[in-house]
């Protein structure tokens, strides 16, 4: 038996509000943290992420304030990412109640640093998330918020996060995100399959036959923002399309 | 008037147990962190699902728990562990096999022969008492295998225990401070 596929929403926080960008420019306020995450337990996503994309120090101490405030209404798990450059960082997170956080261009400059946090604080709560582009063709991964190309491919950087103690993924197509292209199949569906731990696509989503076809393909979890920010697609929606398709989904 | 039960949580010194007291408070139960055994007043023992085997019953060694961990579940106090919590009930685990649990159950916790490792996730549950399954949250790479203590198991590359009973000690592999509306349920049913 297998575990239950992941219904993810994600909610893009700047300076304590969450807000969600279009391939991660043009910001618009949609929300409080707190009620945001409640609504979505309750309409039935199985886990949260949050990103701060705060540029400022005073931005990430309110997202640390949220952190907690979040940890003491939620009862799903959720990860937090974005900025977090240290064992100290990591270290406050989780300590404020997040049960993950997520690494990304610290663990490109740093890769040492998922090993540490491996055996610091266990595999079970770091999470690595790597940027690509499809449309470059160019195989490798991105880094400063999918501007900047880096020197790395995208399956053996996936292996060696992997091996450094890495116990998550989260793969995001940076072309496709907030098109409703639908997800990255490809790249996505073959380290799902490959890869012995829990790969998250991200990026494209607009129909629920998108995460059939992404969830179907090999991925473990998908993970939405925008359309179930903006009320498009509901996760009750997302999961009666995977029941029907016989994927195994939490009720 | 009956008052409040009063739940205490065993300090392991290892990860936050901020989830577990919020949920707790969420049912409408005191919670105390407890890093020595000392309380009188305490109705219930919470030892929580956070850090590996070997440093978790090390710390319970080095601060008194150990042996009136032991006395608290002979003397059929209620108890809840979660996750490492219900594994250093047991004899021994694969993931430090040099150190001895509380053997209170004399199995021994093995790795999980899963697909993916840790195992992290959802997963159906099973009830030996009851048809309806539910879905719970685990985190982990290391499990305890079925015994007569079994009341539910889960399957994930093997079968093995994901609640165990024996009188007033409860103990799951899952995470119910995670696991949604049905942990929360759980949760309300398990304490005092």
């Amino acid at each position: 038996m297998a575990l239950l596929k992941r219904i993810i929403p994600c909610l893009d926080v700047r300076d304590g509000r969450v807000v969600k960008g279009e391939q991660f420019i043009a910001l618009k306020d949609i929300g409080d943290p707190v009620e945001l995450a409640k609504r979505y337990e309750k309409e039935g996503a199985d886990e949260l992420v949050f990103l701060d994309i705060s540029a400022s120090l005073e931005g990430r101490d309110t997202a640390r304030a949220m952190v907690t405030r979040v940890a003491r209404e939620l009862s799903i798990p959720f990860t937090v990412g974005g900025g977090i450059r240290s064992l100290d960082d990591i270290h406050r997170l989780l300590e404020s109640g997040a049960d993950k956080v997520s690494l990304n261009s610290a663990a490109l400059n740093q890769p040492g640093l998922i090993d540490e946090a491996a055996a610091h604080f266990g595999s079970q709560c770091i999470v690595v998330a790597i940027d690509f582009r499809e449309c470059a063709h160019d195989g490798v991964v991105y880094s400063h918020g999918g501007t900047r190309a880096t020197n790395k491919n995208i399956l053996a950087w996936a292996q060696e996060v992997a091996q450094r103690g890495a116990g998550e993924l989260l793969l995001t197509c940076i072309d496709r995100d907030g098109t409703g292209s639908g997800f990255e199949q490809t790249l996505t569906g073959q380290l799902g399959r490959e890869l012995r731990i829990p790969v998250i696509a991200s990026g494209g989503a607009k129909t629920p036959q998108h995460f059939v076809d992404v969830l179907q393909n090999g991925a473990d979890a998908a993970l939405a923002a925008g359309i179930f920010h903006r009320g498009e697609v509901s996760i009750s929606d997302v999961k009666r399309a995977l029941r029907d398709k016989q994927i195994p989904v939490r009720t | 008037m009956t008052r409040t039960a009063l739940i205490g949580i065993v300090e392991t010194g290892a990860g936050n147990i901020c989830s577990l007291e919020a949920a707790i408070a969420r049912l409408g139960r005191r919670s105390i962190r407890l890093t020595a055994p000392s309380l009188s007043d305490v109705d219930q023992l919470v030892i929580p699902g956070q850090g590996r085997f070997g440093p978790v019953m090390q710390q319970l060694r080095k601060t008194g728990w150990e042996n009136f961990l032991r006395d608290w579940i002979r003397a059929d106090k209620p108890l809840l562990g979660i996750c490492v919590g219900m594994q250093i009930l047991y004899e021994r685990s694969e993931e430090n096999s040099d150190i001895k649990g509380l053997g209170v159950i004399s199995e021994r916790i093995e790795k999980l022969n899963s697909p993916k490792q840790p195992m992290m996730g959802w997963a159906d549950i099973c009830w030996r008492d009851r048809q309806a399954d539910e879905q719970v949250y685990f985190v982990n790479s290391y499990v305890a295998p079925c015994t007569n203590d079994t009341i539910a198991y889960c399957e994930y590359g093997q079968t093995f225990s994901a609640v165990i009973q024996r009188g007033n000690l409860i103990a799951s592999q899952f995470h119910p401070e995670k696991s949604g509306a049905t942990g929360m349920r759980l949760l309300q049913q398990w304490l005092c």
